[in-house]
């Protein structure tokens, strides 16, 4: 569940990224493969689970909504303070 | 399991490897050696290309941890990781060995690509631009 949600979201900020391109202090680039790389990861592990005979997409997990909502604020929160650092990096300018 | 510490690893020995390129970048720029891009790959610098690959490792090791803190597989106090006891060890290390190298390789190709992809875009710009130039000195 939490691989479609992390996809969607990866989605979502690729179409903002794509539209916000010329701003960029948004680094929507950073949000894009935020969610894109745990997509990848979560798809390998989906492959593995499959191969083992799991299924590829599981629902029946009571606690999978709840981390598929912890993936989305966690990508979230990780966009807004590496922005925030990118943002306020003046180290270079200075050089 | 910790097959994110995979790449967590990885992306610590490339933010190792950034912090050691940009370092030689800078003294080349201060002892005037930088030349203008010609060759293929030579408009982004191989800091900026690292500082991707570095994000893409991080990013992705940060969501999956948070996924193996809230399913139990990482706990907050020694060893960190539920099943890194004697009996479960070798359980452990087979997955990191398989999902998590294959993590690993398909974010590095993914990377690769991308950079490839900027780099054909740029040269490809870069060239039209010369060859414009060149056309109204003619």
């Amino acid at each position: 569940m939490y691989f479609l949600t992390t996809l969607v979201c990866a989605i979502i900020a690729g179409v903002l990224w794509f539209f916000y391109r010329d701003r960029k202090a948004l680094h929507l680039d950073v949000l894009t493969i935020t969610y894109g790389a745990a997509t990848l990861m979560w798809l390998i592990d989906c492959i593995f689970s499959a191969a083992d005979g799991e299924p590829f997409l599981s629902f029946n997990d009571p606690k999978d909504g709840w981390i598929a909502l912890a993936s989305f604020v966690g990508g979230i929160f990780f966009w807004l303070v590496l922005s925030f650092i990118l943002n306020n990096n003046k180290k270079d300018e200075v050089k | 399991m910790a097959c994110f510490v995979v790449s967590a690893a990885v992306g610590v020995g490339t933010a190792v490897a950034r912090h050691v390129v940009k370092r030689h970048e800078n003294k080349l720029e201060l002892e005037g050696k930088v030349q203008l891009p010609e060759k293929f790959g030579s408009d982004v610098k191989w800091s900026k290309k690292l500082g991707y690959l570095e994000l893409v490792l991080f990013a992705g090791s940060f969501l999956l941890a948070i996924e193996h803190i809230l399913h139990g597989e990482v706990i907050p106090y020694p060893p960190f990781l539920a099943k890194a006891t004697p009996d479960q060890f070798g359980e452990m290390l087979h997955e990191m060995g398989t999902v998590g190298v294959a993590m690993f390789a398909v974010l590095f190709v993914a990377w690769a690509v991308g950079v490839f992809v900027v780099d054909y875009f740029k040269f490809k710009k870069r060239t039209a631009k010369a060859k414009l130039t060149e056309a109204s000195v003619k």
